[in-house]
Order: structure tokens, then C-alpha cells, then sequence
């Protein structure tokens, strides 16, 4: 057994033996062959009382055996596992295993409680042997800048200077989820010079969650040379768990922990209510962090929404009746909430859905009260980036069978580039009409154009083009354009195309013996076309007629504008008039067509 | 559509029988898209309906309002204006040139290949072989002037454009000349050469004068084919990069031609 005992002492030594410092400033970042070894002996900055002063150390395993390091701190004393006050080591835990080639890092902080020259023995603990790493030492100075708490029920809140960057948390203790702990710290600015307390504080929250169980109080935004401030950090959690977080002043940090505590039995404080942000993230609502619904664009594309749930926890004994939810707050709605009162069982849920929607910029807050349970809703009412764009065409008034173009302006160089929606839609001004096939834009011969506008910039495009032709059809109407972008409130701009006469685009006479034939193409935006008119003239201009010939051609008419239309109010015309005498003596025809909005003439000579 | 009954008109002095009208959809054209087939164009002048597909895998196309000469590789066809087939010939040419600009029997290919120049005669195809070296490479426009001969523009290294007139009894070179103030790519249409270069299309007289000066936005290599007896289908292999010209009271009017929907849409397809 000795030599058991022997042989691992033999191997742990030999671990040590293998492990590596070095002062590492860029935390992990640079190869070890550009690191500075830990000397055996390192002089911290002078640093004032109450404050800190830290370098981050790299511990690297240059063995081929993992290395297990029991703990690293500063001794007293050479040799001395009595920690000093003036110095900590924050950053790894206890029983660290570095794996061969591996490293781990830790902060070696001078945190001097007084004035004066403080020496610390920074060491290793490797299978129960102490390795020496360096002996540091540090200047502390006159305090410049420091805090303190008061509460009967933690320890280090005696009125005394904290110390920061402690690997020993300030704990707030068991609090129940329907109850609060506030406890006072007072910041005492012992420097020449004003500092900013709110820019100075701060209490550090998770990446993926901002929600807190700690909330700090409000601070001013100057404290003068030898002035003190006091305010309060409360823990209020949100569930039965412990919390932590950091209270940071400056560089200097100081560790906070609290134990949130619910009834086993089932009553309010049981409950635990989570939430969905916007994101698909599930958080659990916190009563010390107000629920930031996020940032509502007025008359944007609706409101923010998240949905909610209310557990009682399988553990649980009883289900918890509520006899309350409601939501508060200017902005702020709740939908499809259970009926009240209602109760949830252990192990089950009941959701719903609480929203914001701004009406005016700035921020908003309101209240999520379950039952004695009070959330904290916070929102913010904002303008889009992108100013309000307008819209131009370049065929006023709007008329049909053009090919036109829009522009898309912005008044002001947009701060954001942004991709939008420009779409085209067509209101016929003709009773049982639904559409016209023409209208189109002719890039993509679709009603939805694809809009850039670059950040700088003062015009929306597509595919770089800034006019964006598109056909405005054969049929009175309404042309309507909407721009789209996220978190904007879509603009739309429409333009009228009245009921007009007959327009014809071509029209030939033709002498065919024994045949007159008169040929045209164009178009009734009325779909009411029907009463034709041909007064033949010779070819020395008199008429032939006392009248012109009518010709009701409504039946026609209505078959191909409303049984087979394939082109809106466009229409071709063959009339083939057979004459019995000379085709060659009729000179030309004044050919009138009439519909709702008047009658059109043409007066095409014979060919 | 007709139209009926049937109305008596008087004339004066003429016995007047009887008045027929037709009315239905203003048909534009066909036009051959690179990618998406034969389209008929429906509508008026910049207001186009892009309706189905007539022929899918065509590689060059002319239309008139008598008919289509289409080329696929392969194969010539002649089309009336009912897309019925009216001759079809076998070419073993990968490309082809094509012209139909009025009735049926103004249809003419130029091969580049083989150096044949195709026509139809009213009865059949005629295959004029042309002699090596007449007519440089290159070509862009063919056109059948009479029953008898055939223009080809050739645009050349030094951007001049040179027009070939042969004889389609022998295949002879008649006349070769160069087309005063045309550059770049270039089509005969009439009596008016087409030449676009840099973005821009320039209309001239045979004897060099400037008419008119458009813009063309495209951006690769432009293509010109008939689309009908006054229109003519200009565009790229660009999609979306498609222009109609219209000849109208002398001056062409140039609109953008939609590309077509790629589902489908509520036009469907007739004859002109």
C-alpha cells in the first residue's frame, strides 16, 4: 500500500512538474509561445483601497498526462494556505483537470483593503501539494472610489469597504418568489474628480437571458469628490432557484447570489411564469427585470406578441388558484387569457398572450399582475430608420395602354439599406370586372416588384433600375402601389385612370372589289362599347349618305369584354361592307364608335 | 366573332348588300423567347399580353401576319397563320438566320455553316448554296428582297457593316456594299437598316441618313427577329431584357415587352 501511495504522490509530483504559467493579456487569444512566463516574482500596480488590479494568468499542461489542479489561491505566506484579504483569484473552480497540451486561465486580482505594500503567494494546489506560482505584490493606495452594504444578515455587508473581485458572494439569502430583499450599498467617491454612478454601475446579465432576479435602483449621474450615495439591490426571483449575478463598479466586480424559495404545498408563489420572446427563446419572467417587449414600430406590420405560460411545478402538492390576470399600461393588451378564476395543477399550464403596440414613440411600461404576482412590462415606441418614401410616375394623369414609370424617393439619404415589397394591384371602375391582364410591371410581367434601397440612399430599386416601367392595362380603374418594408408601416399611393372615349392605335380602309374593308385596333376602357357609325363619302368629299349607317355591335362587344376577354378593354375590328357598283369611287368613311363616355371618330381614306 | 344579323347599306348610287364585322383580341405578334419558347403577343403597343407557349424549342423564329418560318435544330418549318405546317426541311446547320416579313413566300434562312442560303418558293423550299469567301462570317440580317434575291448584313471587325445582295437563281454574289454611317450589330427592315451599338439603336436609310436614336438598356448581346409585319422582337438572353419596336406613321416606338409569367396566367393561347 506504501508503495501505492508512493507511486501516485511520484506521478502527481510529476503532473505538477509538467504544468506551465504564464501571463496570458490576451485571455486565451495568443499562442503560448508569445506569452511571458509567470516570473517567481510579480509587482502589481499600485492600486487604490477598495479597488482592484488584475492580470489573467494561463496554467498550461506541457506534460502527456491530464493534470488535475485542486485549487489555486493566494497564500498569506510562503507555503501558507492562509488567504490574505489584499489579493483573490477569481475565475477557476476547484478540481480543474487540464488535459495534455491543454490550459486553463484564472484572474489573479490586487484588491488591497488599505494603504501600503501587501505581499501574496500565489499557489497551486496539485494532489495535495502546494506549488508556488509567484509571490506578488502590490502598493495600495489612498481609496478613490468604494462600497459597502448594510444588512444584519450578511456578512459582508458591516458597513466595512467591500472587497471586489472575492471569490466569496455577497448572498442575499432565501427569499420567497413573493417577496423581495433589498439591501442598501452605499458608493463612496473618495477621488478628486466626479464620477457618473449610473455609467459606473452595472449588474451583469446573461447573453441569452437579460431577465435578472437582482434589480438595482435608480443612481445619480454625478457624485462629487468625497461624496456617497447609497442604493438598493433587490433580489426578487422569479422561481425556486439560486441566482447569481455580478455587481460591476468600474473593473471592479462583486458577486451576487440569492435563493429564490417557493411553497411545496401550492400556493402563488409555486408558480412559475416563463415566456416566449420574439427570438423563440423561453425565459422565465423575472419580477425584478421589467419584461421588455422589444421595440414596437408605430403602424408598423402589428404588434409584438409574446406568449406566456403559467407552471405549477410537478412538485407541487396542490394546484394554485389564481383569481387575477390582467394587463396594465398604455400600449399593452393581453389576449386569450383563461377564464377567471382558474387554477393550474401541478405539473400543467395554462398561456396566453400578452402584446405591444406603440401609438408614439418613447418608452412605455405597464404590469402582468398573476394573482399577487407583479411583472414589470417595458416597450418602446419607435420610427422606422426609413423615412417615409413617395412615389412619382412620369404619365400625368394616369392614362391606359402606357407604358410608365414609377419612382420610389425617400426625402432624407436612408441610415439602414432595406429590402421591401412594391406591389401593383388594379381596381376596375367597371361593374362584374375583376382585373385586367396587361396591367403588369414589365420586368417580371407580375404585380410584385422586389425593392432595394442602399444605406446612403435616396431611391428604391429593382435590379438597379430606378424607373420601374409597367404596363397600365385597357380598363378604367384604380392603380394602386403599396411599399412594403419590415417594421414600417407600408405606404400606398393610387392612381385613377377615368373613362374615356374610344381610343383607336391603328385603322386602315381598304378596297377589296367588291369589298370595302375597315380594319382597326384599339381599345374601349369602358367595356360599353356598341353603337358603330359609317358615313362613306366619295372620293370628292360628298357624303353618300344622308346619314351615316348604324351598326349596333353591343352583343359583340359585350361577348368579348366579358365571356372571352383575353385583353382587357383592347379589341381588334374587321367591317366588310360588299357594294354593288364602283369600289373605287368611294373616297373615305367617317366612322364613329360610341360608348358610356362619348363617341370617337375616325375618318380613314380608302386605299 | 361576327357580327349579325347581317345590315343592308345604301351607297348612293350603290346597291349596298350587306355589312360584316369582326371583332375580337388585337393580336401584336409571336415572339421567340430565349428561354421560355414561341409566346403570342397579345394586346396594343406597350400593353402586351404574354400568352402560351406555340412552339417550345425553337432557336431562331420570324413571324408575319402570314405565317412563321421557326428553326430548331434540324429542322426548318414554314407556318401559316394558324401555326398549321406548311413545309418543313431537313438542315444540318446549328444555327440559323431567319427572315419573314410579308407573305409567306418572303421566308428565307441564311445558314452560316453550310453557306446556304434556304427560301421558299410558293411551292417548296429552294437550298441556294453560296460560294465560299463571298460573304464574310458573321452575319445578323437576311432578307428576301424579290423572288429572285436575297440582302445579308454582315457587321465587321472595324464595327462597318456591309450589306451582300445574291442572286437566289445562282447563289452569286451581285453586289457588295458597304452601308454608309451603320455600325455594330445591324438589321434590314424595308428600306431602313437597325444598327445597335452601345446601348443605343440607330435607324438609317439605305443611303446612310440618321432617322432615329433609341436607347436599349440591354446589357448582354441583342437579337432582333420579326414579331409580325410591323413589329419587330428585340432582346437578350437576359431575361426580362425584351423590347418591341413598332413601325408606326414612320417612326418605330420602342416598348418593353414583359417577359412571360412562369405560372400560369389567365390567357390562354388562339391564333392570330
Amino acid at each position: 500500500m506504501r508503495i501505492v501511495a508512493l507511486a501516485a504522490l511520484f506521478c502527481s509530483c510529476l503532473g505538477a512538474q509538467n504544468l506551465a504559467f504564464y501571463v496570458d493579456p490576451s485571455s486565451g487569444a495568443s499562442p503560448v509561445n508569445a506569452l511571458t512566463p509567470l516570473s517567481s516574482t510579480y509587482a502589481f500596480p499600485d492600486t487604490p483601497a477598495g479597488a482592484v488590479s488584475s492580470t489573467v494568468i494561463r496554467i498550461v499542461n506541457a506534460g502527456s498526462a491530464a493534470t488535475v489542479v485542486d485549487a489555486v489561491y493566494v497564500g498569506a505566506e510562503a507555503g501558507s494556505t492562509y488567504r490574505t484579504p489584499n489579493f483573490t483569484v477569481t475565475g477557476v473552480g476547484l478540481g480543474v483537470t487540464i488535459a495534455p497540451g491543454a490550459y486553463k486561465l484564472f484572474t489573479f486580482n490586487f484588491t488591497p483593503s488599505s494603504t501600503g505594500i501587501s505581499f501574496g503567494y500565489l499557489q497551486a494546489s496539485v494532489a495535495g501539494a502546494s506549488i508556488p506560482m509567484a509571490t506578488a505584490a502590490g502598493n495600495g493606495t489612498a481609496p478613490q472610489i468604494t462600497l459597502s452594504c448594510s444588512s444584519p444578515d450578511i456578512v459582508q455587508c458591516n458597513g466595512a469597504m467591500l472587497q471586489p473581485n472575492s471569490a466569496t458572494s455577497i448572498n442575499f439569502g432565501n427569499t420567497l418568489t413573493t417577496d423581495t430583499q433589498p439591501i442598501p450599498f452605499t458608493l463612496t467617491n473618495s477621488s478628486i474628480s466626479t464620477i457618473n454612478p449610473q455609467s459606473l454601475l452595472s449588474l451583469t446579465v446573461a447573453t441569452n437571458n437579460p431577465n435578472n432576479a437582482f434589480a438595482l435602483s435608480s443612481l445619480p449621474t454625478t457624485l462629487g469628490p468625497g461624496s456617497s450615495v447609497t442604493f438598493t439591490i433587490t433580489f426578487a426571483p422569479g422561481t425556486a432557484t439560486t441566482y447569481q449575478s455580478k455587481l460591476l463598479v468600474g473593473a471592479a466586480s462583486y458577486s451576487l447570489m440569492g435563493a429564490g424559495i417557493s411553497s411545496v404545498l401550492g400556493d402563488i408563489s409555486s408558480l412559475v411564469i416563463t415566456y416566449v420572446d420574439s427570438t423563440g427563446v423561453r425565459l422565465t419572467a423575472q419580477a425584478a427585470t421589467p419584461i421588455s417587449l422589444g421595440q414596437s414600430v408605430i403602424g408598423g406590420s402589428g404588434p409584438n406578441s409574446f406568449t406566456f405560460s403559467i407552471t405549477n411545478p410537478q412538485t407541487t402538492i396542490s394546484a394554485v388558484p389564481v383569481s387575477t390576470l390582467s394587463v396594465s399600461g398604455t400600449g399593452f393588451s393581453i389576449a386569450q387569457p383563461p377564464s377567471l378564476p382558474f387554477s393550474v395543477a401541478p405539473g400543467e399550464s395554462v398561456t396566453f398572450k400578452v402584446s405591444f403596440n406603440a401609438a408614439a414613440t418613447g418608452t412605455f411600461n405597464g404590469v402582468l399582475s398573476v394573482g399577487t404576482r407583479v411583472f414589470a412590462l417595458t416597450g418602446q415606441g419607435i420610427t422606422s430608420p426609413l423615412p417615409d418614401p413617395s412615389f412619382s410616375i412620369d404619365v400625368q394623369p394616369l392614362i391606359n395602354q402606357k407604358q410608365a414609370n414609377l419612382s420610389i424617393k425617400f426625402p432624407t439619404a436612408t441610415t439602414v439599406s432595406a429590402i421591401g415589397t412594391l406591389t401593383m394591384a388594379f381596381a376596375p371602375s367597371i361593374a362584374n370586372v375583376s382585373d385586367d391582364p396587361a396591367v403588369a410591371f414589365t420586368a417580371t410581367n407580375g404585380r410584385q416588384l422586389q425593392i432595394n434601397v442602399a444605406n446612403g440612399g435616396t431611391v428604391g430599386t429593382y435590379s438597379g433600375q430606378t424607373a420601374l416601367t409597367f404596363q397600365t392595362g385597357t380598363t378604367a380603374g384604380t392603380l394602386s402601389f403599396t411599399l412594403a418594408f419590415p417594421n414600417k408601416a407600408p405606404y400606398s399611393q393610387s392612381f385613377t385612370i377615368t373613362p374615356a372615349q374610344v381610343q383607336v392605335s391603328s385603322i386602315t380602309a381598304v378596297r377589296q372589289d367588291p369589298n370595302l374593308v375597315i380594319t382597326m385596333t384599339g381599345y374601349d376602357n369602358t367595356y360599353s362599347l356598341g353603337q358603330l357609325g359609317f358615313l362613306f363619302y366619295d372620293t370628292s368629299g360628298k357624303p353618300m349618305t344622308d346619314k351615316p349607317l348604324a351598326v349596333d355591335a353591343s352583343s359583340a362587344f359585350k361577348q368579348l369584354f366579358f365571356t372571352s376577354n383575353q385583353a382587357g378593354g383592347a379589341f381588334s375590328l374587321k367591317a366588310m361592307f360588299p357594294v354593288v357598283g364602283k369600289v373605287a369611287d368611294i373616297g373615305s368613311v367617317a366612322f364613329t364608335l360610341t360608348n358610356s363616355a362619348g363617341t370617337a371618330s375616325q375618318t380613314p381614306v380608302f386605299q | 366573332m361576327k357580327l349579325l344579323p347581317i345590315l343592308p347599306i345604301c351607297l348612293g348610287l350603290f346597291a349596298s348588300s350587306a355589312v360584316n364585322c369582326q371583332v375580337g383580341t388585337p393580336s401584336v405578334g409571336y415572339v421567340r423567347y430565349p428561354t421560355d419558347g414561341v409566346r403570342g403577343i397579345y394586346g396594343l403597343e406597350g400593353n402586351y399580353i404574354v400568352a402560351g407557349t406555340v412552339a417550345a424549342e425553337a432557336k431562331a423564329a420570324s413571324f408575319s401576319e402570314a405565317g412563321g418560318l421557326i428553326f430548331s435544330p434540324g429542322s426548318l418549318t414554314l407556318a401559316d397563320s394558324h401555326f398549321a405546317t406548311v413545309a418543313s426541311t431537313e438542315v444540318s446547320d446549328s444555327d440559323a438566320i431567319l427572315r419573314l416579313d410579308g407573305d409567306l413566300n418572303t421566308a428565307i434562312a441564311w445558314l452560316p455553316m453550310g453557306h446556304l442560303l434556304v427560301h421558299w418558293n410558293g411551292q417548296s423550299f429552294v437550298t441556294i448554296p453560296v460560294a465560299e469567301g463571298s460573304i464574310a462570317d458573321g452575319a445578323t440580317s437576311v432578307r428576301k428582297l424579290d423572288a429572285n434575291t436575297a440582302s445579308l448584313l454582315v457587321p465587321k471587325p472595324d464595327t462597318t457593316v456591309v450589306r451582300y445582295v445574291v442572286s437566289l437563281r445562282t447563289g452569286q454574289l451581285k453586289s457588295s456594299t458597304t452601308v454608309p454611317g451603320a455600325s455594330g450589330y445591324a438589321f434590314e427592315n424595308g428600306n431602313r437598316i437597325l444598327c445597335f451599338k452601345d446601348g443605343r439603336l440607330s435607324v438609317f436609310t439605305q443611303t446612310g441618313e440618321t432617322l432615329q436614336v433609341l436607347p436599349v438598356a440591354a446589357d448582354g448581346d441583342l437579337l432582333i427577329e420579326q414579331a409580325s409585319n410591323e413589329c419587330l422582337h428585340l432582346g437578350t438572353r437576359t431575361p426580362g431584357e425584351d423590347w418591341l419596336l413598332h413601325l408606326g406613321d414612320g417612326l418605330f416606338h420602342l416598348y418593353r415587352l414583359p417577359a412571360p409569367r412562369r405560372v400560369a396566367g389567365p390567357v390562354t393561347e388562339s391564333a392570330q
